[in-house]
């Protein structure tokens, strides 16, 4: 399957309206909320606004040598993935909307100063790197697909994911993470993306269903808006401004 | 001990994010890559521009010579000490 131009397309052509998943497990990780119990009560308390600042996680599952490599967001991304098992045919969908920015804004500013680019900093700023070092150190030898959609990441993400699980996997972890962005950037963004890392892990069934509504929404979904929805018991969610829809079946 | 053992078993740290490791638990004699200390192919090309930038030394990228000169800690430092413009 395929989304394209706004549409999903079966493998021969055929538009597709909806895509069913089953949605086996959520882990989620941010500075000030490391449990799931803490994600639950964000939830529940309405989504209060998060602080951008905050320690990495330790990623106590990885070895050293390979964890040295990852940065903050790359560190937020492995705690939850470790928090699944190693599955050979549970593929990866890792979708950040700027990566390792913080780490990229850094090669840019020392390329620019020096000409001489850090070489580990360059291989860890290549998007699907993190899930890379995962599958290396875990030896889970999954397949990575790594995306990033501007505002409609977290849309995008979920399409992959469920395209994937109707294209017969029997299991998709899919893996959202960001964090704020250096302070040259932020004149230009949004509103400030506090730093998370979140993992659904999508099966077949029929939990929920992606579908085009006709919707009015205010601004297109992030991640956390999506678990937030997943926690509550809302009915649907609206995923972007153009009507895909995030809904529970009956 | 040669200073610049030392010095460099803080540049290998320090540039490799070797965490939670000493210049203690560095032996200058080991192998650096693979077997003792088991730094791989991308920290060859961290520690050969941490070297550049600090040392001000230029590297053939993939020559037997630089092999040897990268062998240890101690063979970095012999190197360092006859080769250094800064």
């Amino acid at each position: 399957m395929v989304y394209d131009r706004g549409a999903i397309l079966g493998m021969d052509g055929s538009v597709v309206n909806a895509l069913h998943f089953g949605l086996e497990s959520w882990a989620a990780w941010a500075p000030d909320l490391t449990s799931a119990q803490d994600w639950q009560d964000w939830a529940a308390q309405g989504a209060p606004a998060r602080s951008l600042d905050g320690a990495e996680p330790g990623v106590a599952g990885m070895p050293p040598m390979l964890r040295r490599r990852a940065q903050r967001l790359g560190r937020m991304a492995l705690e939850v993935l470790y928090q699944s098992e190693a599955d050979h045919a549970a593929s990866i969908v890792f979708a950040s909307r700027f990566g390792e920015i913080q780490q990229s804004t850094g090669l840019l500013r020392e390329l620019a100063r020096s000409h001489a680019v850090s070489p580990q900093a360059f291989s860890m700023s290549v998007h699907n790197a993190v899930a890379g070092l995962y599958t290396i150190a875990r030896k889970d030898a999954a397949r990575v697909m790594a995306l990033a959609a501007g505002t409609q990441t977290a849309q995008a993400g979920l399409f992959e994911a469920a395209m994937q699980v109707a294209d017969g996997a029997p299991r998709v972890r899919l893996v959202f993470c960001d964090e704020p962005l250096p302070a040259l950037y932020r004149p230009f963004a949004e509103p400030e993306t506090p730093p998370f890392a979140i993992m659904l892990t999508l099966v077949p069934g029929d939990d929920y269903v992606l579908s085009w509504q006709e919707a009015e929404a205010a601004r297109d979904a992030n991640a956390q808006d999506v678990l937030r929805f997943v926690l509550s018991d809302a009915s649907r969610v609206s995923l972007t401004t153009s009507g895909w829809v995030m809904a529970r079946c009956a | 001990m040669d200073p610049l053992i030392a010095e460099i078993k803080v540049l290998i740290i320090e540039s490799l994010n070797l965490e939670e490791m000493t210049p203690d638990d560095i032996d200058a004699d080991a192998p650096l890559f693979v077997d003792g200390l088991g730094l791989d192919s991308i920290d060859a090309l961290e520690l050969g521009v941490a070297l550049q930038k600090k040392y001000g030394l230029s590297f053939a990228a993939d020559s037997e010579e630089t092999r040897r000169h990268f062998a240890s800690v101690s063979a970095l430092a012999a190197f360092v000490g006859s080769h250094r413009t800064k």
